[in-house]
């Protein structure tokens, strides 16, 4: 009985992340910040969904799902940082957002294509 | 891209590090799920190739893994990565398109690149922020930060990479880079900016 409450609180608390970080993919403006949806409460409510699982599993079939766990919490930064490269670097930042870019700075000013239309 | 630093030979790698070749094939046991003979032979056989297949880049000189402190710093982004995600969504709620944001310099110091490295991936677990470029050269991050409009965010946020890097020294760095309580970090780069880096005092 305890263990269906858990697993129960536990999915749906990463079923709610989940539909915060897809709801932040529609509302944020742009590629850095929709990847801050796509990264942070995503990997939370995966990484939940997957502890709410491992509870209702026999020990050795948990441990695989502690492992999707710790895979994806090592990845996520990464492809954050790949993607969010390329995007800066092919000018898909709204530059009038930014408070302070101190990367330009050190660009010296050689724009990224677009970046120039963009930041006008 | 990836450059290839002529190491040792491929079989001398693979017994070098005996701790990578443990890690790789307990992933292939949790994999299986049921510790069968034949999968732990195979496990070995494939964690060997790998390692002979795949060489990573030397690690500098001097680092050292220490397991208290890395316990420390695993519980301490593990413990923030709930947080983060209310931030992220909280900041969608609030503004949504209107999301103001920022890029950040931080200077790291004189640091390896493993310390550099993990300080990032550290970094992209903290609320609202991920490391756009790494310049291992002068030692920066270009950190991504969601700043609502605040322009002490920026401060904020330089504050919070220069705590985590300290956390990823002390479990990864060389023994010379590891601050003793009141002495100052070596490589530290004191006043790249007039920001205040509340941090900056406990070094």
């Amino acid at each position: 009985m305890a263990r269906q409450v858990i697993s129960a609180v536990l999915l749906l608390t990463g079923a709610l992340f989940c539909l915060l970080g897809a709801w932040g993919l529609l509302r944020f403006p742009d590629v850095p910040s929709r990847l801050q949806a796509a990264t942070k409460p995503q990997t939370v409510g995966l990484v939940s969904i997957l502890l709410g699982s491992a509870v209702q599993l026999a020990p050795r079939h948990a441990a695989g799902l502690l492992l999707v766990a710790l895979l994806q919490l090592v990845t996520a930064p990464v492809i954050a940082q790949r993607v969010g490269r390329a995007a800066y670097r092919t000018g898909r930042f709204r530059h009038d957002l930014l408070v302070v870019d101190e990367l330009a700075r050190r660009r010296g000013g050689v724009a990224s294509p677009g970046q120039a239309a963009e930041h006008r | 891209m990836s450059r290839r630093s002529a190491g040792p030979e491929p079989a001398a790698r693979v017994f070098r590090r005996p701790g990578r070749l443990l890690w790789l094939w307990a992933v292939w046991m949790l994999l299986w799920g049921r510790p069968t003979p034949l999968a732990a032979l195979s496990g070995l056989l494939v964690a060997a190739v790998v390692l002979a297949a795949f060489p990573l880049r030397p690690v500098a000189p001097g680092a050292r893994f220490r397991p208290l402190p890395a316990l420390a710093l695993l519980g301490h982004l593990v413990a923030d990565l709930v947080p983060s995600a209310v931030a992220v969504a909280w900041q969608m709620v609030r503004y949504g398109p209107r999301t103001r944001s920022a890029i950040v310099a931080v200077p790291l110091g004189a640091t390896s690149e493993v310390v550099s490295t993990l300080t990032a991936n550290a970094v992209s677990l903290a609320p609202g922020a991920f490391v756009l470029e790494i310049d291992h050269e002068a030692g920066e991050l270009y950190v991504y930060a969601l700043a609502a409009g605040d322009e002490q965010a920026a401060d904020r946020t330089r504050a919070t990479v220069l705590g985590l890097q300290r956390r990823v020294l002390a479990a990864f760095g060389a023994a010379a880079d590891v601050p003793a309580p009141g002495r100052r970090r070596r490589g530290a780069r004191a006043g790249t900016d007039d920001a205040e880096v509340p941090d900056r005092e406990a070094w």
